[in-house]
């Protein structure tokens, strides 16, 4: 319904009134009421007022209207029809209108005798059913509107009287309304085809549009395939003649409705035709554009224009204009039809270009999704990586967070795959679903940086917690190859095999070859690892790990001294990893190169490629390997001395790295060669005084200091050095010197040990504790034991009870096979000690004694456990222990003398008098000599208990003894 | 005052007044003064000194107006000018272009007052050329319009700049291409914490200049063999500008099918064939079924391979 229509409709209504009014005698006031109305509808658009001037009318002349005024008087209706019509009471205005026709027929007169001599026809007696078809169409009773403005057509209006274009769109949008889209459609595209003749205006045929699109979108699924075809040839006809200006699009919402029209279309599954209609709707950028041309047209400033402008520029710097949300359907659109590389290239585009979208997150989010399907892993990281540092706290952040963890991981960034998998899998349970990738990323990311010992409890869990987990193949190889790094030989090649037989297409079977070939290695089964090795270059020729494997089979062939063989494949190992950049395989190759050579004793060619080593891979891994290697080769060639000094230099560097493990065996080495040449002595100045230390570093120090003491401590050099213990003791002083901070754990553990073994157990305590203090476990067990010794000697209880937990804490924590006899006689002597009799068999000397192979304290262990019985009341038990200790250990005098005299008094205690006697005599005989002391307090015990029974049995002590021993 | 005066370089204006010839009657324009009346004049020429105009159409008497003295000049519009405009509205591109061009060439006199009906006809005859696919002729109006020394205002700038990559598609200089299209993009930080993107985005531009953008950088690495990036950008062309321009979308759609036809995963990814056949599909339907037989095989559903889930057993 247009608003020009309904203008020059209530202008032709007044000129009809206006001439009744004029008139009329009897009701002058009636031309000024409705003049009235007819300007408040026009000029004021106060329906509700014009309304009530519309209501007076009828109130004061409606009664006798028909005979007053005849057909004219329908006007009245009709402009109270109107009202209601733009207050939207549809229903009632509908009834007006149908008043307006049924009841003020242009053939109704007004009575002869009527005052009035109005007698004019009802100007909208037509019009008003068009009027009464909009009605019911606004009320989308779409059946009844068709019918009605059928019925309007078929009075064969004039021209003048309506639109035939609103009237043609009108219906088209009820035919597509009541369901029968192509019909709607075929009118629709006349109008449009039409639309110059019938001077429709195209904001009018747009709102039909809508309504067709929003049709398309409620069409039943069996119609959908024809209905996309229908709608892509409509759009191919009219979509230029649909086009409205970018302005024009904006200020009436189309922008928004065909925006909606398409999220429909795309939840019916006709995707590909919504994103085609998504392209009409323009960007916010040309709506200002377009309203700028306009205003160019101006020569004077327009208010109207500037505020407009205003409004859509704040739209576009708010940052969330109508394009994102297109973008955002078109992205779901394609995605839906299985278009990821555009639905990625809008959330990238949006993700750049919309920094203050309120979907950021989510837009993010699917940039980072998408391009992990697309497989742009560096992307991925991208815009990961960005949602994390943006939203650490967003509901999406353990998504992203995952998304980002398997394309971190599968792109070998390991150190950042440990951060986020810690984060991921905190607070969940092992084996929980979501605990999955995190766990195999964690394990993996350790394997591949590595972190071999902490890898393998990782990959294990995995391996046991998710037998159906997707990367279930890369966990099983990393358990297995984590284990040959581990050089836990047997159970990784059993792993290994395993892994073959159910993955024998794997894309890591190149890898898992190379290991297999590595443990038979291991286990010295070197023609089945060569045999393997064969198998990896006939089926891997490109793989990454030929030149390893080569290196692999070189060793083979130097173990056997088939040294020919070795050096070809070393040559070609070598060869191969310098041309694909792996230095630290051609820096092992050659290495091995030279290692052939010097055993060979071919000096000349080892020197050669020695000096080439030297020249390429100077600081490599290798380095003091290879000097140390090639020193039969450099003292022949008289460049012994140059080799040392490389040596030294490379302790420095080392040391200034704090690279600890290497720096230990550039000493080890070092101090062996050294010492080979110039002597113990000599070795030990060179320590003390060694060149370029430079000053702060303390570490290095205490490196240097522990060689040396090393070298003092060693049996073989204990007559080489006039004051040994001074040498030991001011080596131990310098160690002591130097911060604790600087000291290794095992610097640290040496300490106390030396303290321990001195005799200053309290000294040795804050050594043990540093390490026990320190996140790196290394030789925290031998500190742990050292602590616990201390505190099991202390005369106090609390600190004896500590020692308790202590001992425990080895026994059930660190296992340490070595450590666990000994912390198991420490647990039995302190709970013994504090008369905890049950405890201490229970928890310690039953365990002792039963471990036959266990250290040099049987004796001890025995008589405690006979102590303990005896004091439990268990008679048996306890002369049996007493029997273990002085039957075989007699010579470990202080418990011998005690459980023979205890057993004596035990059999004494049961009535058996002869049998005690005997055991006394049997006692004095083998001890009776010794002289008295601690250890032989029991032996003068039991001579007066031998005595007593003596008198009892009515014996001569005195004379069974000398006898005895004649 | 919108005159840019700026623009008009004097001495280039000497050269070119003394080049070209006026073939076409002079264009009516109104012309505010200051403190004066809008008032009628036929426009012969515009240079530093000013606009020469007359008030009769044969050019006499001929005054001259300086810049400074003008508020407002509204051309109007010449013969052809509708026309052209329909043609290319009508998508006939290389009509549209040799009419926009030939009002370009008769108005060559005015080219250098900003948004003349010359200058304006420069840029829709390179814009049509360009829709039309004939790169060279991109280059060779861009080069008239250089040495007529058009002058057009900033919302022309940027595409005019384009334009220019445009003409090295003409010449197949791809890495010449790459290097204009460079410039376009955003500077990308390696420093930082967070890795750049594999494709660099462009600098904020409407969207249909992206699509341009992304469609050159996409062909010159299709040729480069650049095949993952120009893939990424084929999609950006089709996308970012909702495939509002349809020659190009058309043109980005067979450039990204023709890339995932001789993609390695295509044969075994579900992924990347699932792509083919949406891409194939959505081409057919936009396009009036007229997808190259090339492609055909792409309009197959590909099967979705059985899920692990799905998969034998551990044993």
């Amino acid at each position: 319904m247009t608003k020009r229509l309904l203008v020059s409709v209530i202008a032709s209504c007044s000129f009809a009134l206006g001439q009744a009014t004029t008139v009329s005698a009897q009701a002058p006031d009636v031309g000024e009421l409705y003049n009235k109305a007819v300007q408040l509808v026009e000029r004021d658009k106060n329906y509700a007022a014009a309304l009530k001037e519309t209501n007076d009318i009828i109130d004061r002349f409606g009664q006798h209207a028909k005979e007053d005024f005849g057909a004219t008087f329908g006007t009245i209706y009709y402009l109270k029809g109107i009202c209601l019509f733009n207050l939207k009471q549809y229903g009632d205005a509908f009834v007006e209108f149908e008043r307006c026709h049924k009841e003020f027929p242009n053939t109704l007169r007004p009575d002869r005798n009527a005052s009035t001599r109005a007698n004019v026809n009802n100007a909208h007696w037509r019009r008003s059913v068009f009027y009464m078809a909009a009605c019911r169409q606004r009320e989308e009773s779409w059946g009844e509107a068709i019918k009605i403005y059928d019925q309007f057509k078929a009075l064969n209006p004039e021209r003048g009287e309506y639109d035939p274009a609103t009237l043609e769109l009108n219906v088209a949008t009820c035919y597509i309304n009541a369901g029968n889209i192509k019909h709607g459609q075929a009118l629709l595209d006349s109008v449009i085809k039409r639309r110059g003749e019938l001077r429709a205006k195209p904001a009018a045929v747009f709102t039909a549009f809508v309504a067709l699109v929003n049709g398309w979108s409620e069409v039943p699924a069996e119609s959908i395939e024809s209905t996309v075809k229908s709608a892509h040839a409509f759009l191919d006809q009219n979509i230029d003649a649909l086009r409205l200006s970018a302005y024009d699009m904006a200020r009436y919402k189309f922008n928004w409705q065909i925006y909606q029209g398409c999220r429909g279309l795309g939840n019916t599954g006709m995707e590909g035709l919504g994103w085609r209609l998504l392209g009409i709707v323009p960007e916010t950028i040309r709506v200002v554009k377009d309203l700028q041309a306009r205003k160019q047209a101006f020569t004077s400033t327009n208010d109207k224009l500037e505020a407009e402008i205003a409004v859509y520029e704040k739209e576009i710097s708010d940052g969330n204009p109508i394009e994102l949300f297109v973008l955002l359907e078109e992205a779901r659109l394609l995605e839906l039809r299985g278009d990821t590389w555009g639905s990625f290239a809008i959330y990238d585009h949006l993700a750049v270009n919309f920094p203050k979208a309120k979907s950021r997150p989510e837009i993010l989010y699917n940039a980072t999704r998408t391009a992990a399907v697309i497989r742009d892993m560096v992307t991925v990281q991208h815009h990961g990586l960005t949602f994390l540092s943006e939203y650490p706290n967003h509901k999406l952040t353990e998504a992203v967070s995952a998304l980002l963890l398997e394309q971190l991981f599968f792109n070998g960034e390991y150190e950042k795959c440990l951060g986020i998998a810690a984060d991921l899998r905190r607070g969940k349970e092992p084996g929980a679903p979501e605990r999955d990738l995190p766990d195999f990323a964690y394990g993996g990311s350790l394997f591949y940086l590595g972190r071999y010992g902490e890898a393998q409890p990782e990959v294990d869990l995995h391996v046991e917690k998710y037998p159906g987990s997707r990367f279930r193949e890369h966990s099983l190889y990393h358990q297995a190859g984590n284990l040959v790094k581990l050089f836990k030989y047997p159970r990784a090649a059993r792993l290994l095999d395993d892994f073959m037989e159910k993955y024998p297409e794997s894309i890591l079977m190149d890898l898992v070859l190379y290991d297999r070939a590595t443990a038979h290695y291991g286990m010295d089964q070197l023609e089945s690892c060569v045999k393997v090795i064969g198998q990896l270059k006939d089926r891997f020729p490109n793989s990454a790990v030929f030149d390893r494997a080569l290196v692999l089979e070189g060793d083979v062939f130097q173990l056997k001294e088939e040294f020919n063989s070795a050096r070809k494949v070393y040559a070609e190992a070598r060869a191969m990893a310098v041309d694909q950049r792996h230095d630290e395989t051609a820096a092992n190759a050659l290495f091995q190169m030279i290692a052939v050579e010097v055993a060979q004793e071919k000096w000349d060619a080892a020197i050669k490629f020695y000096d080439e080593f030297m020249a390429a891979y100077p600081g490599s891994y290798f380095e003091p390997n290879v000097i140390v290697s090639a020193m039969p080769a450099l003292e022949a060639k008289g460049r012994a001395d140059v080799a040392l000094g490389k040596l030294e230099e490379i302790i420095i560097v080392l040391g200034e790295r704090r690279d600890v493990s290497q720096l230990e065996r550039a000493l080890a080495s070092y101090a062996r060669i050294y010492g080979e040449k110039n002597g113990a002595e000599a070795l030990v100045r060179r320590l003390e005084k060694f060149p370029n230390v430079p000053v702060r570093n303390d570490l290095l120090r205490a490196w240097l200091a522990v060689t040396r003491l090393n070298v003092l401590e060693d049996d073989a050099n204990k007559k080489k050095f006039k004051n040994l213990d001074a040498e030991i003791k001011v080596a131990y002083a310098d160690l002591k010197a130097l911060p604790m901070d600087d000291l290794s754990n095992y610097i640290l553990t040496k300490i106390g040990q030396n303290l321990l073994k001195g005799g200053e157990p309290l000294e040795a305590l804050p050594w043990f504790d540093a390490v026990r203090a320190r996140p790196n476990p290394e030789l925290r067990d031998i500190a742990t034991m050292g602590v616990a010794q201390i505190k099991a000697n202390s005369k106090s209880s609390a600190m004896n009870a500590e020692a308790i937990d202590l001992f425990r804490e080895i026994i059930e924590v660190y296992k340490t096979p070595s450590l666990i006899p000994e912390a198991v006689l420490g647990l039995g002597r302190v709970l013994f000690k504090q008369d905890k009799w049950k405890a201490a068999l229970d928890d310690a000397l039953v365990q002792y004694i039963e471990n036959k192979n266990w250290g040099q304290a049987r004796a001890e262990v025995s008589w405690m456990a006979g102590r303990c019985y005896e004091e439990l009341g268990k008679g048996d038990e306890a002369m049996h222990a007493y029997l273990n200790v002085y039957l075989p250990y007699t010579s470990q005098i202080q418990y011998s003398a005690d459980a023979y005299y205890r057993a004596a008094s035990l059999m004494q205690k049961s009535g058996k008098k002869d049998q005690a006697y005997k055991t006394l005599t049997d006692m004095l005989l083998r001890m009776g000599h010794l002289q008295d002391s601690d250890k032989t307090r029991s032996i003068a015990k039991a001579r007066d208990l031998h005595l007593t029974l003596a008198r009892e049995l009515g014996k001569n002590a005195e004379e069974d003894l000398k006898r005895e021993k004649e | 005052m919108r005159l840019i005066l700026s623009l008009l370089a004097a001495a280039a204006m000497i050269g070119i007044f003394s080049q070209s010839a006026q073939s076409a009657d002079p264009l009516l324009a109104q012309i505010k003064v200051k403190k004066r009346a809008s008032d009628n004049y036929y426009i012969l020429a515009v240079d530093s000194k000013g606009v020469h105009c007359s008030k009769n159409a044969n050019g006499n008497p001929k005054t001259v107006i300086p810049l400074s003295q003008i508020d407002n000049l509204q051309f109007r519009m010449p013969l052809g000018w509708e026309d052209a405009m329909a043609l290319q509205q009508a998508r006939q591109y290389e009509k549209a272009a040799a009419a926009f061009a030939a009002i370009a060439k008769d108005y060559a006199a005015i080219a250098p007052f900003v948004d003349s009906p010359s200058a304006l006809a420069s840029y829709w005859a390179i814009d049509a050329y360009r829709r039309s696919g004939n790169y060279k002729e991109v280059n060779q109006e861009r080069v008239r319009a250089m040495a007529r020394n058009v002058s057009l205002s900033e919302r022309y700038k940027d595409e005019m700049e384009i334009f220019r990559a445009w003409g090295h598609i003409g010449s197949q200089a791809w890495k010449e291409l790459l290097l204009v299209v460079n410039d376009w993009e955003l500077p990308l930080s390696t420093s930082g914490k967070i890795p750049p993107p594999a494709t660099p985005p462009f600098k904020p531009l409407p969207a249909n200049l992206v699509s341009q953008l992304a469609f050159l950088r996409a062909t010159a690495n299709e040729h480069l063999k650049n095949d993952a990036l120009a893939l990424v950008d084929y999609a950006r062309v089709y996308t970012v500008d909702a495939g509002r321009e349809e020659g190009l979308t058309r043109l980005s759609m067979l450039g990204a099918l023709r890339l995932l036809k001789r993609h390695p995963e295509i044969s075994f990814q579900y992924t990347v064939q699932k792509q083919a056949h949406a891409l194939a599909v959505l081409f057919n339907e936009r396009f009036q079924n007229s997808l190259p037989k090339e492609f055909d095989s792409f309009l197959t559903p590909p099967v979705m391979p059985e899920t692990s889930a799905d998969a034998a057993p551990e044993k």
